[in-house]
């Protein structure tokens, strides 16, 4: 018998029909008969009609998915973040990775910068971290990263490499501390001040970098100008790349781009030059495509941002040439670079689809890391943030600093950021995979539930595209199976 | 009186530290320091960080050097998997037979290196013992079974198996063998690393990870070296400790599908079975059904779990392709695991928490005497 209401969600396929179970945490497929009944009962319509919900109770498939332990209609009675029992134990030995704001300075002065001025956020100053603030920085790393085999560092900034000599003393500094322990090294770099020293260095020590380039020169120097020229920096970008390319073709493999995507610009033109431009094939993979960030943003900001229907639908057309790829309908050679990296998203789904055993009690909504562990931002006065994404100027959102330590009950808050909006969480059924972190309800001086549910509409969206994409890819055949890669051939 | 070799320990991690709280089995060495690489960041504290157990009263240190000054022997001890050390002890040890050390190494060497070291060794005139894996050549064409029988027991015996590997078994053979040889018992102990013998009694014979000798061979070759120490030794009690896990943790993580546990399981039957669990909030279903598994695939009934203070960590173990772990204190698993209850009502042990050995020691003892109550001769 069902109990009540079944937590599921409902959602169907040109080729099928399916529920995704939020207490077993699965996506079924169904027929479109028992995709109507569930539809009705959902609707609650049936509650009051005892002879319609006999029928419909008494349909074969439904039996049997509730004799299996599907269609259970219990809701998360407490939103807690697995971790918060233990949160002690992972903020004093499992630090993962520590981003060091190295200065504050920049050469460019980009329209999206977070530091721009459209951002509820410190603007650029030409402060710097000083070499005993790092170290204690990278001290602390070392210290609370026991259970870690390897730890990344991370260069920031600002430009670091404004202060290649600060960054120079960080690695060799690390390197010394590091006895028995493996560190990554990583920085994001404009691109601007390469030179073969730096490039000799950055190679010996096997630092990833991460250069900022967002498309072909008219769009690339759209938004990224030097800050006193305002000239574009596209050229001095592509001519230090042929430097790299010629002098350490090696180490070109460690070094991959960022783009910004503007909403304004040409899609197809952006895509095109990073599928086609000869470049990049020395190069390593794009690293990521994000867009402008909308959060924290000033009243009076000045970025165009707003629906671009050229852009959504270059953007969705180029993604559907990414999914007949994958299923072996068109070369991976014309798929474009941009949308092939959102494609890990549905390895993401597949691993998350776990099915559990026991329904829905005490749990936390997705989204949030554990604050300061996953990642650590510190900046250049050695204070404390989750991430380099967040506002400098947040209160809720500084965890602590380099002298004092986690202020674990900041941490806490953060990491149990589902508390304020948990009435709507626990009642919603993209709750596991929901990507709202406490960033999204940053209030500066406290959260906000507003903010925060604001975005819940959009989450839900795009959670039931995923799932629909995920699900027509199967009935074409693709499968999930990263495992495949290591198969052994032994036919 | 043995007199004992002063000796230091490279590098100290949680591998050590159940040997570190049970230092009195090593008869012939006296950890007078115990050292990890500076990275390690376990510099100036008590031994006890490693394993989130209680205070040993030792400090670790970074300095091998320092060390180097202190003590006549260095034992070299086998450290987790994650860590990537090899080259680093290796010249550890090159430094420590320069300074004159005598030389114990206890993890698994390459054949070139072992050579290099008997040949620095020689040449210094210091001794150099070997407790790696890899010691005994097994020739299975010289191993001739003419009948494939198993052979009962006769004296009780106690299997220490995990879930998993960091789940306390090692400090459980030793809480275990610590208990029993204080109230009086004679013991004959298999334990589940390659280097028991440091600590008075038998590693885990070599045979059985032999890839020439067929796994039914294994079984019985097991069946018969326990009945053989059985005769030879005559004691009260025979402890086996179960290396690796007792199946596979998941679809991902296959924990090499249980299989020394099932040839043993199949060699031995025990009379107490304790398995190990890591942490996390476990259902009364959960025991049950794992109670179940073991008693169907295995055939013999867990008589008591013990709960590590270990979680498994599962998406930085996707990421990391390695099972990742979170250590917890002894005292979070002493206040949580207040909270589980066990079908039937099977006892549930934390080894860490300095007590419950002795707790273990007496439900183990009250057990095997109502086993005892009426016996088929």
């Amino acid at each position: 018998m069902l109990d009540g209401k079944p937590f599921i969600h409902l959602f169907k396929t040109p080729g099928g029909h399916y529920l995704y179970d939020v207490n077993r945490n699965t996506i079924l497929t169904i027929t479109k008969e028992v995709y109507s009944l569930l539809e009705e009962i959902m609707e609650s319509k049936v509650w009051k009609e005892k002879k319609r919900t006999s029928l419909i109770i008494n349909n074969c498939t439904l039996k049997k998915l509730i004799e299996e332990g599907f269609l259970l209609s219990s809701h998360i009675s407490e939103m807690i973040h697995p971790v918060n029992d233990t949160l002690e134990y992972y903020i004093n030995q499992k630090i993962r990775l520590l981003t060091l704001q190295i200065t504050q300075q920049c050469n460019l002065r980009c329209n999206y910068c977070i530091y721009s001025g459209n951002y509820v956020n410190r603007s650029h100053t030409n402060l710097s971290m000083n070499f005993a603030t790092a170290k204690k920085g990278i001290d602390f790393l070392l210290e609370h990263s026991r259970e870690r085999n390897f730890i990344g560092i991370g260069f920031y900034g600002g430009e670091p490499l404004l202060e290649f000599e600060l960054v120079k003393q960080c690695i060799e500094y690390a390197e010394e501390k590091s006895e028995g322990r493996k560190i990554i090294f990583t920085m994001t770099s404009n691109g601007t001040l390469i030179n073969k020293e730096i490039i000799r260095f950055l190679a010996s020590h096997d630092v990833g970098l991460l250069i900022s380039l967002d498309g072909p020169k008219n769009v690339h120097d759209k938004n990224r100008k030097y800050a006193f020229s305002h000239c574009g920096t596209f050229d001095k970008i592509m001519e230090n790349l042929k430097i790299i390319s010629t002098y350490f073709p090696k180490y070109a493999k460690k070094i991959s781009f960022s783009i910004v995507m503007d909403p304004t610009v040409d899609f197809q033109c952006v895509n095109d030059f990073f599928l086609d431009y000869e470049t990049f094939q020395t190069f390593g993979p794009l690293a990521n495509a994000t867009d402008f960030m909308d959060r924290s943003l000033r009243e009076d900001h000045t970025l165009e941002l707003g629906y671009n229907e050229q852009l959504n639908n270059a953007y969705n057309y180029e993604m559907f040439k990414t999914y007949l790829s994958k299923i072996g309908r068109l070369q991976e050679k014309f798929v474009s670079p941009i949308t092939s990296l959102s494609f890990s998203k549905f390895n993401i789904i597949k691993k998350s689809l776990q099915i559990q055993t026991k329904v829905l009690e005490k749990c936390h909504h997705g989204g949030p890391c554990i604050p300061g562990i996953d990642r650590l931002f510190m900046n250049i006065d050695g204070a404390f943030y989750p991430c380099e994404r967040v506002s400098e100027v947040s209160q809720v959102m500084r965890i602590g600093d380099v002298e004092k330590g986690f202020d674990i009950e900041k941490i806490r808050n953060i990491l149990n950021i589902g508390k304020i909006t948990e009435e709507k969480c626990k009642n919603c059924w993209a709750v596991r995979f929901c990507y709202l972190c406490a960033g999204f309800a940053d209030n500066i001086d406290n959260f906000s539930s507003d903010l925060k549910g604001a975005k819940c509409d959009a989450v839900r969206r795009m959670v039931d595209r995923n799932f629909k994409e995920y699900c027509a890819l199967r009935e074409f055949g693709y499968e999930f199976f990263e495992q495949y890669e290591k198969l052994v051939d032994i036919v | 009186m043995n007199i004992k070799e002063k000796t230091v320990v490279f590098p100290y991690s949680a591998q050590f530290a159940p040997i570190l709280r049970h230092r009195e089995f090593l008869n012939d060495y006296e950890v007078i320091n115990v050292v990890s690489p500076r990275g390690w960041q376990l510099s100036g504290n008590d031994a006890c960080i490693v394993d989130g157990s209680e205070s040993m009263g030792i400090i670790v240190s970074d300095d091998f050097e320092e060390a180097l000054n202190l003590g006549d022997t260095v034992l070299f001890i086998e450290w987790p998997e994650i860590y990537d050390i090899y080259d680093l002890v290796k010249n550890k040890i090159r430094q420590a037979i320069t300074s004159g050390k005598n030389i114990v190494c206890a993890f698994e060497i390459d054949h070139v290196f072992k050579k290099e070291i008997i040949r620095m060794c020689d040449e210094k005139g210091i001794s150099f013992k070997y407790f790696g894996s890899g010691r005994t050549f097994y020739d299975s064409n010289n191993i001739n079974i003419e009948r494939e029988t198993v052979y009962e027991l006769n004296t009780p015996v106690v299997f220490v198996l995990g879930v998993s590997e960091n789940t306390n078994k090692f400090e459980l053979q030793l809480a275990l063998r610590e208990s029993f040889i204080k109230k009086g018992y004679k013991i004959c102990q298999i334990g589940t690393r390659s280097y028991c013998d440091l600590l008075g009694f038998h590693s885990f014979p070599e045979f059985m990870y032999n890839c020439s000798i067929h796994e039914s061979k294994k079984i019985v070759l097991f069946n018969h070296y326990v009945k053989k120490l059985e005769i030879v030794e005559k004691p009260d009690i025979i402890i086996i400790g179960i290396p690796g896990a007792i199946m596979p943790f998941n679809k991902k993580f296959t924990n090499k599908f249980g299989i020394l546990a099932y040839e043993i399981s199949s060699a031995v039957t025990p009379d107490i079975a304790i398995l190990s669990v890591l942490f996390a909030e476990y259902s009364q279903e959960f025991f049950k059904r794992l109670f179940d598994t073991i008693k169907y695939k295995f055939g013999y009934e867990i008589d008591c779990f013990n709960i590590a203070n270990t979680i498994f960590e599962q998406r930085d173990s996707d990421q990391e392709n390695t099972m990742v772990f979170t250590t917890l204190s002894s005292q979070y698993i002493t206040r949580a695991k207040k909270r589980f209850k066990l079908p039937g009502g099977i006892a549930l042990f934390n080894v860490l928490n300095p007590g419950e050995a002795q707790n273990l020691h007496e439900y183990i003892v009250d057990k095997l005497a109502n086993n005892e109550c009426s016996e088929i001769i």
